[in-house]
């Protein structure tokens, strides 16, 4: 039994919002991030607002005619994994949700919640904002989009109001798709938070995106190792490593340590660097 | 508040309090231990069952949400004293030995068996990652997952 006051099954997005607005519940999505933190007692809220009668409202992946590609927030990462939109336009986003949790876990959890949640160790975050995707964010008569590199401030927190539901994520995807990778480091292979992970983006037009997960307060883009990344020649592996520094500033705790989680990206992503002719 | 869903075959009705997990409302509510809660937190899988064919956490979900779902558990698997295939070959492959993750690997196995009858040893391996075994090292166990799925007419891809 968890320590839960009411849970509130609205029928649909706009019931939701409504009885948002009036103030008093949290979302609650998958709830595989929301239960062990109600649990350990690090979840205050105690009434919860379920988003699972209208959940249809808010799950799919489409391409619009302006080449957006609309996931709703609802969406499973499981169905994410298995998307052929998603393997034909983005498959590193596949890959890296197939990295979170387990196939229970990807059974309930969604795609939203992975990013309201605001882990800097959130594993779709990364792959989302090295390509540039926006956060759709509605509250009662008003939808907006925001860049989601303005979406989570620190660890946990979020512009998000306690009004408002982000109700999709909308990748602008550009001619030729993205290819990439996802590298994530952690204790284990499955049910692991990551130490340390990087995305790799590249589009023929757009060339490199590369963003950085567990080594800030939040997922950051990598501009300067992009330009680096962009550029023909070569650099040594020092003044690599001196320029992924000015974007990676990691903590050390219970799971690694700064040192650690800078060695490893400075391996992984100089490898890449070095394959990146080969490898588009 | 009231929820109605499918239990091992059997339509229910039960009234269920805002915190009351699945795997609480599973074990307490209609006595059906083989679903385990070990971890609580979702990271070992013995609290795994099926909702609606898909292997998930009891413990990280509500039981207010299988509202109009299909729920199987290790009891719901066999029909009478005949059992599943998957769990014969548990049983054949000598894939168990104190027998506390097996409910949940049978469950994890059998939500993959159900959507892909011919899984490669990596999607076997993918399907599992989510239940731990702390005795048997595995190895039978991914042979009975292996096993089960040729004896349910599928194959193991390459």
């Amino acid at each position: 039994m968890l320590k839960i006051k009411q849970t509130i099954y609205p029928d649909s997005l706009s019931e939701a919002l409504a009885l948002l607005h009036e103030g008093g519940f949290r979302p609650y999505a998958g709830g595989t991030d929301l239960i062990p933190a109600i649990r350990d007692g690090r979840l205050k809220d105690y009434s919860f607002l379920m988003m699972s009668r209208f959940k249809e409202e808010l799950s799919g992946i489409s391409l619009d005619a302006d080449n957006n590609l609309r996931i709703g927030a609802m969406t499973l990462l499981r169905d994410i994994t298995e998307s052929k939109l998603i393997h034909q336009y983005i498959p590193v986003l596949a890959e890296a949700c197939a990295m979170i949790g387990s196939m229970q876990i990807r059974n309930r959890a969604t795609i939203g919640g992975n990013i309201v949640n605001a882990s800097p160790a959130a594993d779709t975050v990364p792959v989302l904002t090295a390509a540039g995707a926006l956060i759709e964010i509605s509250s009662v008569g008003s939808v907006h989009h925001v860049p989601i590199g303005e979406f989570a401030t620190a660890p946990g927190k979020t512009i998000l109001r306690s009004e408002a539901l982000v109700t999709a994520v909308v990748l602008p995807i550009p001619e030729g798709g993205w290819s990439g990778s996802y590298m994530k480091a952690g204790i284990r292979n499955a049910l692991t938070i990551s130490i340390a992970s990087a995305a790799l983006l590249h589009n023929p037009e757009q060339g490199w995106r590369i963003a950085l997960g567990s080594v800030a307060p939040t997922v950051v883009r990598a501009q300067p190792l992009e330009k680096v990344f962009n550029e023909s020649g070569s650099i040594s592996k020092s003044s690599f490593d001196q320029i992924l520094s000015t974007v990676a500033k990691p903590i050390g705790d219970v799971r690694a340590s700064a040192r650690y989680r800078l060695d490893v990206l400075n391996n992984v992503l100089y490898h890449a660097y070095e394959q990146r002719g080969i490898s588009q | 508040m009231n929820i109605n869903f499918i239990l091992n075959g059997e339509t229910k009705t039960a009234q269920v309090a805002p915190g009351l997990r699945l795997v609480d409302l599973l074990r307490d509510e209609y006595g059906l231990c083989g679903t385990k809660e070990s971890c609580g937190q979702g990271e070992c899988g013995a609290c795994t069952v099926l909702i609606n064919d898909r292997a998930v956490h009891s413990c990280l979900t509500l039981a207010s949400e299988v509202e109009g779902c299909n729920i199987i558990t290790i009891e719901g698997l066999s029909k009478g004293d005949e059992l599943d295939p998957v769990q014969q070959a548990f049983i054949d492959c000598g894939a168990i030995q104190c027998g506390y993750c097996t409910p949940g690997m049978i469950l994890s196995a059998k939500g993959l068996l159900l959507h892909n009858s011919s899984p490669s040893d990596d999607e076997i391996k993918e399907a599992l990652e989510g239940n731990l075994c702390r005795c048997t090292g595995y190895v039978k166990i991914l042979e009975a997952v292996r096993t089960a799925a040729e004896r349910m007419g599928g194959y193991v891809k390459d």
